[in-house]
């Protein structure tokens, strides 16, 4: 029995460890559309939200939907659209410079080859 | 205890939130490739006929697309493949074979996707250990690599040889069936040493399946499978180099050179030496906590693939393994049967192997294939443990001659074919008296498997072979998997099966050697049989559930599984009997091992994985005195993995085991001074490794094993008179080598 305290305890201190990270700051659930392509634009558009401020973030293929979870004090939401736009990809507030998206492969070239069309 | 763990199971699912959905299409879009494997394609476009809306294919080939009733006609596009129109009707799940344009552009197209294929899913739940998953280890060689792993055990099986075994549903190794490229080849008198012979650093990754296999490979399996795929030379890496250096005073290195001459011609060579120096005594018990001693590896593979169908692969590969272990002063030379006053061991042992692999696919029914394959091999052994002596010598040959084909269509597919085996061993053994056995075995089998799919909701596998053994007679295997997706999220298996095997009762109890019991064979010794023993017989039923979640955006996952394994026949080792003894007799009675295990993983922040498991295991066997718990086996364990990787490539990972006590054989007969207790202590191990990647190319990292220093108390029983009667090695259940610090590099170009 005294091992097994030992595990509760452990499992318990992992708890609150977690809900310790969970409860900095004020978290924000949205969702905006992004533009891009395939997988590839995935890995890159979630990789340029790997941040300070920005604790999870989605892009759908299918949708173009990017769900993002956030904290609005460390990080403002244009902050992340300029972010998306930075890494080539265009939101609807902010567009990528020619010069960066020129030099995404053939494949995530969006505003040329668009593959999908979700109006 | 089994509450509080059921109340965690709740609260998880508790925190499962699912929308509500609209009525979709869901499907995989596949290709077979050039070995005739369906394999998914991802990135492919999926879009209504006359409609603007598309998806696209995530990496498991899957996609989903919601339903118009507009339209019927769907369009797959992908890129170097042929578009492809399916009329779709209904909700049905969707399976797409994809035609290659590359490789068959004059080809006649006569098999378009039309019905379905045979499902990607396979119907036994696989774990794949990747590379990454291999570095998480201090990684010497295969055994140690299953420390990050929940599925497999590693323990240690004495406390002078170094050797460690792995366990399966709390089995021993040796009813787990151990492959190399899914060539059932490490067997016999090797099949509990074979992963000590891989090194780490050779391997791609490691297919982990509890529970029975396809009878295709074979009759052996009992408690599961370990398949083990080593680096191809087509891979990009032209060249691989590693080094490691342990406190302990290991050393190793391995060198991986590939080479794609032409695009039909590939070849690669793998080397590996290692050398254990230093002479450590940690536990100050006047014995090596390890043995010293060296070891030398060389593969060498090739690959042939004229694009016309036919693939070839042959591989050689030779292993020199020496160790030496005892007395901190021991040295080779003080050895000889009637030196009584310097204990010492060795394990001298020497391998070589080949094997082959001959395929053909039929260019334009790429269903149908048909292939060879043979591996051939020369293990011995030539060891001594005091005043005990093994020496062995086996040589080894497995072939067989798969056809696989379907019948009608796609959704039932057939394998069927032959397999021979051939195992020529030959013993001597020295253990109060000089016994010899030898024994020629020759397993000549047809097997014939059918898989049936519906959609990709449900799959079967039927599966019986038949084999005839010159000294047993007739065998006959049946085996059954089934699998049952209900959702996308959630798959449930069942198998069912029997196998069995011949026991190698000196090689797989070998550590036993290192006391000074003395054994007995209860069978006597007749010609055409093993030891004067008939095979082990076995039936094992299990079942699992995976399910697939997310919370928060962060994917994560849960799998239970229960397996049942049940003997019907066995060789009991029996080391209660007598203090002093070991006894080897038939089952009488029921022997059977229960095995549970949760496990979980879960993504909570970002670039941070944590793993966490938890297992359970009934093993009694029917001794002489009682059935009892089988020794040596800890009923509870846990286990908790985090990993952390930062975006400037810096990667922490941590393991936690907590390992619950364990049984040991009894030790009453000895005076109470060198009694130990009838069970052991429950013990936690702590392994924690940093590693930067730097320029891509390299790999730095260190890492510390066994960080808490936890070191079994009385490794050794009556170490100070090895040669009386009382001097026990083997009743080891912790480890023997206390925390241990090492760093290395690897370097990729």
């Amino acid at each position: 029995m005294k091992n097994s305290k030992f595990i509760v305890l452990f499992i318990f201190s992992l708890v609150f460890t977690f809900s310790a990270f969970a409860q900095k700051g004020k978290k924000e659930k949205i969702s905006f559309k992004v533009y891009g392509n395939c997988p590839q634009c995935k890995e890159r558009i979630e990789d340029a939200c790997d941040v300070k401020g920005i604790k999870a973030a989605e892009w759908n293929v299918d949708t173009k939907m990017m769900q993002i979870i956030y904290v609005p004090e460390k990080i403002s939401l244009e902050k992340v659209h300029q972010l998306i736009a930075d890494c080539g990809h265009d939101t609807d507030l902010k567009k990528a410079i020619e010069v960066v998206y020129q030099k995404l492969p053939d494949c995530c070239l969006y505003r040329e080859k668009p593959n999908t069309h979700h109006d | 205890m089994k509450a509080f763990f059921v109340f965690c199971l709740g609260f998880l699912f508790l925190f499962e939130t699912r929308a509500q959905k609209p009525m979709l299409l869901h499907g995989v879009v596949v290709e077979t490739n050039q070995k005739g494997f369906i394999e998914p394609i991802q990135g492919a476009v999926i879009h209504w006929k006359g409609s603007n809306y598309s998806t696209g294919t995530d990496s498991n080939g899957a996609f989903k697309i919601a339903i118009d009733p507009q339209y019927s006609y769907l369009i797959v596009q992908a890129l170097g493949f042929k578009n492809d129109t399916i009329f779709v009707s209904g909700n049905n799940y969707l399976k797409v074979l994809m035609v290659s344009k590359r490789n068959f552009e004059e080809a006649i197209i006569t098999y378009e996707r039309k019905s379905s294929e045979v499902s990607f899913i396979d119907p036994w739940k696989t774990t794949i250990m990747n590379e990454k998953e291999l570095f998480k280890a201090a990684c010497c060689n295969l055994s140690e690599s299953f420390e990050t792993n929940p599925s497999v055990d590693v323990a240690y099986s004495d406390a002078l040889t170094g050797s460690k075994q792995i366990q399966m549903l709390g089995l021993a190794g040796q009813y787990t069936q151990m492959s190399l490229e899914q060539m059932p080849g490490i067997r016999g008198i090797a099949s509990n040493f074979g992963l000590n012979y891989i090194p780490g650093t050779w391997v791609n990754s490691i297919q982990v399946s509890k529970g029975m296999g396809s009878v295709v490979n074979g009759f052996e399996s009992v408690s599961g499978q370990i398949n083990v795929e080593l680096h191809k030379p087509i891979s990009k890496d032209k060249i691989y180099w590693n080094a490691y250096a342990g406190q302990g005073g290991r050393y190793e290195t391995n060198l991986v050179l590939a080479q794609q001459p032409t695009k039909m011609f590939s070849h690669a060579l793998f080397l590996h030496t290692s050398a254990t120096v230093n002479r450590m005594d940690q536990n100050r018990d006047s014995y090596l906590d390890n043995p010293i001693g060296t070891q030398t590896n060389i593969l060498y593979r090739i690959f042939l693939d004229p694009k016309n169908g036919l693939v070839f692969h042959a591989s050689i590969q030779y292993v020199k393994d020496e160790k030496m272990g005892g007395m901190m002063d021991f040295k080779p030379g003080l050895h000889d049967t009637t030196h009584t006053a310097m204990f010492g061991t060795q394990i001298n042992a020497e391998r070589l192997s080949g094997m082959m692999k001959l395929g053909y696919v039929f260019p334009k029914k790429k269903y149908r294939s048909i292939g060879i394959q043979a591996y051939a091999s020369n293990q011995s052994f030539d060891n001594f443990f005091g005043n005990n002596l093994y020496n062995a010598n086996q040589q080894s040959l497995y072939a067989n001659l798969i056809y696989q084909d379907i019948i009608g269509n796609t959704n039932h597919k057939l394998r069927t074919g032959l397999s021979h085996q051939s195992d020529i061993i030959d013993e001597k053994l020295f253990n109060k008296q000089a016994y010899h056995f030898n024994r020629n075995e020759q397993v000549s089998g047809a097997f014939a498997e059918y898989a049936y799919s519906y959609l990709a909701l449900f799959t079967a596998v039927a599966g019986a072979r038949i084999d005839y053994h010159n000294y047993f007679g007739w065998m006959f295997v049946p085996r059954l998997h089934l699998r049952y997706a209900p959702s996308v999220n959630t798959v449930f298996r069942a198998v069912a099966g029997k196998g069995w095997r011949t026991a190698n009762l000196i090689s797989e109890n070998m550590s036993s050697l290192t006391s000074n019991r003395t054994w007995v064979f209860t069978n006597a010794f007749l010609p055409n049989t093993a030891y004067g023993f008939a095979p082990e017989e076995a039936w094992n039923f299990g079942v699992n559930l995976t399910h697939e979640f997310k919370i928060n955006l962060h994917k994560g996952n849960i799998g239970i599984d229960y397996y049942h394994t049940l003997f019907e026949k066995q060789i009991v080792v029996d080391r209660d009997a007598k203090t002093n003894s070991v006894y080897f007799y038939n089952l009488n009675g029921s022997s059977y091992s229960r095995s549970l295990q949760v496990q979980m993983e879960y993504q909570p922040i970002r670039r941070f994985d944590v793993r966490f498991a938890y297992r359970w295991y009934e093993v009694k066997t029917q001794y002489q005195a009682a059935l009892l718990d089988v020794p040596m086996i800890a009923t509870h364990r846990w286990f908790v993995n985090f990993a952390y990787a930062t975006k400037s490539k810096w990667s922490f990972d941590a393991t936690a085991n907590w390992i619950g006590a364990k049984r040991l054989p009894q030790t009453l007969d000895n005076p109470s001074s060198l009694q130990l207790a009838a069970r052991s202590n429950a013990y936690v191990l702590v392994n924690a490794q940093i590693s930067k990647n730097l320029k891509k190319k390299w790999d730095v990292y260190a890492g510390c094993e066994n960080i808490l220093n936890f070191q079994q108390p009385r490794a050794i029983l009556d170490g100070a008179n090895p040669f009386g009667n009382y001097f026990d090695a083997s009743l080891t259940w912790g480890p023997v080598f206390g925390r241990m610090f090492y760093g290395g590099f690897r370097f990729k170009l």
